[in-house]
């Protein structure tokens, strides 16, 4: 499995004005025309996919009504049109027919707003934050970035009308409240099929008036996915630097439990998170027993993380009796649980079960040791940031024999 | 040490709230007659049972360690005075019980 | 050089406050043998030294202990974290009965009865005559009555006597219930107690259509359950047995549950009674002891026994439980199962006959077959013993006059535990209850001495016994104790994971 990177440089021309633009096969095109965008869509929104062999055996295509043409490759012969093109993609799997991409004048990089079959898509609503966490793998910029809101808006139009996962976060989505809940109400609209989980710190949520603004959404699919660090203030506050933040985010979750919403706790594995994860699962247990599901999340080694080494870093193996009581309490407990982000090495047989692959397929890697190993198929690996240093001592492939004792006994 | 077993205690350590609770919870084991005196409370002891198999000494020590605990209790509910109600008073808020 | 002592301004030096919670010495010898319970549930195991730092404010911030004491609700730190709203929503979970009127409404059709149980409670009347069933006006009017408490679900439990006798009665219970329910939307659950010696296809035919699930006595193998339910024809226990398969092959193998009731004769034989219920394949067994009621007062010379004799028998019958769990059969005792809810999980069992506010009228009423309402069975049972101090009134009155009646204003002031000597401050109170009527039969008194109350000896020792195991039992004990909190399998529940 190879990492997707979400952007590449292309050869743009005629390009006026900053564009999201849905890439569309010509079959596509003549059998679904502007369907194949959830929402409304124009002819000028669609971006055809056309290779150089498609266009030189039939140049008329250049008179399609369509907003532009991504050519795929270099460019063969001349293209004759006034309509914004791109050709000669740097990486030429990055931008594929269904993905929404972003394009600016002057600028050759394309970004990739929305990759089609990804289950990984998500809405970025802003860099901005109110916590500082330790281990933030997106570090806040103190910038007004509300344009995020409006490209959502117009990328919500642009994606496909399919069952699919889709995230928003940030920095901390609550903190374009008017803008969340109006992306929140077009997503029921125009996306009534998509799961939406939001990622947020829950912390502006001790505001009760929050209450009635989400019961009023009534979202199908909606969940909530909230961090708690710890059992008690100083050390939730400390992981993420912000004090008060623990209360905060304890009214903002009976808030949520007020607007009858769906509500993930998750919880990043640290130093600093893992020695007491048993008495925080008890913590969520007595507390919050709405709660639907915990996530337990290996660390993500980038970003702030890397500078905050020392107090973060720890060894998966040496926390796995601490995770392993964690999980099976909730377990035991009927709280749905999943261990993301730990490649199955460092994960013993009886927690298997719980690990989930996890990471986005952009950022997603697999090392060297890995290639031949046998549970690469089923295994998370990890992020594109993994280095040295934040190597457990137990990263080593499976053989075959391991891995089916390994699958056996996790049954 | 024979029966009936007595102590002398200080009012102020031992308020006659803790002794009456402390007797109480002993019932089934010595009965306790209270005398109340100047700054002082005396308990005299018998056997609440004539099979009793706790000596006058063990007696003794028991009943100590019930008023000691019956102590700290009075303690932890001065601390705590009137929080028991309001928590109550928060999470039953609605039910329709009044009073 | 300098002469003199400098004073420091008296500050408040404490760093944290205490909340409410209660203590209790288990006396199992060891270290940690002190049990201490938070007014929200939570409970923690310390040693005197741990519970002296506690009380005067000597626990070092910081400290893993320190931080336990806060999560669980023992302590807060004036002006950091406020800890109020989660202790409130723990405490408002445990006592989520209140929020709803009373659930569970019995119906006792007939006393008449082919069965002469030595324990029984209630006076049996000859299987012709009718002067002993419930009236067809009284029982429209207790069916008003059920609907008039505001309670989302309501369980309507058939009792008697032996209830199929008046099977017609049922009948039409059921109907005007079914009827009415078209509008009220309600859940509602059928349950008949019954011996099952008068099944008939037809009865069955009926329990199908409406789902009516059944409850039966099996005290254990033939020789002690005939000893202790003789009929005419001496075979309660093969009929018995031949109806619970009756009922399963109609209605499916869980329609039908059974209780025990424990006499002395059954205190001797644990293992016997288990295997019993195992052989007949149910995945619950309740080991209720005799209450004192009815015919068992009057014979409790014979048939009663200290409750410590209970209590001992009780401990060894877990045992053998735990041990055939471990051997894959799964047979969950009932009454440990709920007590083991109220200690691990912030919610409350349901059961009405352990709660604060006690459940007698609150959570339970019975339209006794002679018109008058009572707050539990136990209640109409103490009628059999001419006491008719605990009617709520007759079946004609509202509801709601029925529940402010003095008979109930007496119970629910002897009926908050949390206000009661000697339960006030007991450390089990969190996961214990109240009952006003039982004290009332006992000890002539609704409020009653703890000291010398059997049901605080009951609930009590097995309490104490349950937080011992969970404390002390090895990993498979744990994981039995957990497969019947969640109903699931022993095989399911792989490791215990973190004990608390």
């Amino acid at each position: 499995m190879v990492m997707l990177r979400k952007d590449t440089h292309f050869e743009i021309h005629h390009l006026d004005e900053p564009k999201l633009l849905k890439v569309i096969t010509l079959d596509e095109f003549i059998e679904q025309g502007l369907a194949v965008c959830a929402g409304s869509a124009e002819f000028g929104d669609l971006l055809l996919w056309l290779p150089n062999e498609e266009r030189l055996r039939s140049p008329h295509l250049l008179s399609l009504p369509v907003g532009g043409f991504l050519i795929p490759e270099p460019l063969i012969g001349d293209l004759d049109s006034a309509r914004p093109h791109l050709h000669t993609p740097k990486d030429a799997d990055v931008v594929q027919p269904g993905d929404v991409i972003a394009i600016t004048p002057g600028n050759a990089l394309v970004r990739v707003l929305y990759r089609r079959g990804s289950d990984s898509n998500l809405l970025f609503m802003t860099d901005r934050c109110n916590s500082v966490c330790l281990m933030c793998s997106q570090p806040p910029k103190d910038i007004d970035d509300r344009w995020h809101i409006e490209e959502n808006l117009r990328l919500i139009d642009l994606m496909d009308p399919v069952e699919e996962n889709l995230g928003i976060s940030g920095g901390e989505p609550t903190l374009y409240r008017d803008g969340l809940l109006e992306i929140l109400a077009k997503c029921k609209a125009v996306l009534p099929q998509k799961s939406i989980h939001v990622l947020s710190n829950g912390r502006l949520f001790q505001d009760p008036s929050w209450i009635a603004a989400l019961s009023t959404i009534g979202h199908p699919q909606l969940s909530w996915g909230i961090p708690l660090y710890a059992d008690n203030a100083e050390d939730h506050d400390h992981v993420v630097q912000a004090p008060g933040a623990f209360s905060e985010t304890l009214q903002g979750l009976y808030n949520l439990a007020r607007a009858n919403q769906i509500i993930e706790i998750r919880v990043v594995l640290n130093r600093l998170t893992t020695p007491r994860l048993p008495e925080l699962a008890h913590y969520v247990f007595r507390n919050l027993p709405f709660v639907r599901h915990v996530a337990l999340m290996g660390i993500e080694s980038t970003g702030l993380a890397r500078k905050n080494y020392e107090e973060l870093w720890v060894d998966p193996l040496d926390y796995q009796e601490s995770l392993s009581h964690a999980v099976y309490f909730l377990f035991n407990r009927g709280v749905p649980v999943s261990i993301y982000n730990l490649p199955l090495c460092l994960i013993p047989a009886h927690l298997s079960r719980f690990a989930r692959q996890s990471i986005s397929d952009w950022k997603n890697l697999f090392i060297d040791t890995c290639q031949q190993c046998a549970a690469v198929k089923h295994c998370s690996g990890f992020f594109k940031s993994h280095t040295d240093r934040w190597q457990s001592r137990g990263v080593q492939l499976l053989s075959t024999e391991a891995f089916s004792a390994y699958a056996r006994s996790a049954q | 040490m024979t029966w009936p077993v007595t102590l002398k205690l200080d009012s102020a350590a031992y308020p006659l709230s803790v002794v009456q609770r402390a007797a109480y919870s002993l019932a089934d084991t010595v009965t306790i007659q209270v005398g109340i005196e100047a700054n002082q409370i005396s308990l005299t002891a018998h056997p609440a049972e004539a099979r009793l198999t706790l000596s006058p000494e063990q007696a003794h020590s028991l009943i100590l360690q019930h008023l000691n605990d019956f102590a700290l209790r009075d303690h932890i509910n001065r601390e705590t005075a009137g929080l028991r109600e309001v928590l109550a008073r928060a999470a039953l808020a609605g039910c329709g019980v009044s009073q | 050089m300098w002469g003199f002592a400098v004073t420091l301004i008296a500050t408040d030096a404490k760093h944290y406050r205490l909340l409410p919670f209660r203590f209790m010495r288990m006396n199992t010898g060891h270290d940690r043998d002190i049990l201490l319970t938070s007014d929200t549930g939570e409970y923690m195991h310390v040693n005197d030294a741990q519970l002296r730092a506690l009380s005067y404010f000597d626990v070092q911030a910081g400290t893993p202990f320190y931080k336990d004491l806060l999560a669980r609700h023992f302590i807060y730190e004036p002006g950091r974290h406020d800890p109020f709203p989660e202790m409130a929503a723990q405490y408002r979970s445990r006592k989520d009965f209140i929020f709803q009127g009373p659930a569970l409404h019995l119906f006792v059709v007939t006393l008449r009865c082919n069965h002469t149980c030595q324990y029984c409670q209630v006076s049996r009347a000859p299987l012709g005559g009718s002067g002993h069933d419930l009236s067809e006006a009284d029982a429209q009017a207790a069916v008003d009555r059920l609907f008039e408490s505001n309670a989302p679900a309501l369980t309507v439990e058939f009792q008697g006597g032996e209830p199929l006798l008046a099977f017609e009665r049922v009948r039409q219970i059921v109907e005007w219930v079914v009827e009415r329910n078209v509008v009220e939307q309600r859940e509602i659950q059928f349950v008949i107690t019954t011996t099952l010696h008068h099944l008939t296809e037809e009865i069955l035919d009926f329990a199908e259509q409406n789902r009516i699930q059944f409850s039966t006595s099996l005290d254990g193998p033939a020789p002690l359950h005939n000893a202790n339910r003789p009929t005419p024809s001496r075979d309660s226990y093969e009929r018995t047995v031949k109806g619970i398969q009756w009922v399963r092959e109609r209605l499916g193998h869980d329609a039908v549950s059974a209780l025990t009731t424990l006499t002395s004769r059954s205190l001797e034989q644990p293992e016997a009674i288990i295997n019993e219920y195992v052989s007949q394949g149910f995945s619950s067994i309740s080991l209720r002891p005799l209450s004192p009621y009815g015919f068992a007062t009057k014979s409790a010379h014979r048939l009663d026994y200290p409750i410590e004799q209970y209590l001992a028998f009780y401990k060894k019958a877990l045992a053998y439980l735990l041990h055939i769990n471990q051997q894959g059969v799964y047979l969950s005792e009932s009454y440990a199962s709920l007590l083991l809810k109220n200690i691990l999980t912030p919610f409350s069992s349901g059961y009405v006959d352990l709660r604060s506010p006690a459940g007698a009228g609150t959570a339970a009423l019975v339209y006794n077959y002679d018109g008058y309402v009572y707050p539990s069975d136990e209640a109409r049972m103490l009628l059999e013993m001419g006491e008719d101090g605990l009617r709520l009134g007759t079946v004609q009155q509202p509801l709601s006059e029925l529940l402010a009646s003095p008979v109930m204003k007496a119970l629910l002031t002897s009926g908050v535990a949390e206000a009661l000597p000697g339960c006030s401050d007991c450390a089990l109170v969190p996961y214990c209850g109240a009952d006003p009527v039982e004290h009332y039969a006992r000890q002539a008194d609704p409020i009653g001495h703890r000291v010398f109350s059997s049901f605080c000896k009951k609930n009590m020792g097995l309490l104490k016994h349950l937080f011992g195991l969970l404390c002390d039992g090895d990993d498979n004990v744990q994981r039995v104790l957990l497969s019947w909190l969640n109903r699931r399998s022993y095989n399911d529940v792989r490791f215990p994971g973190y004990r608390g």
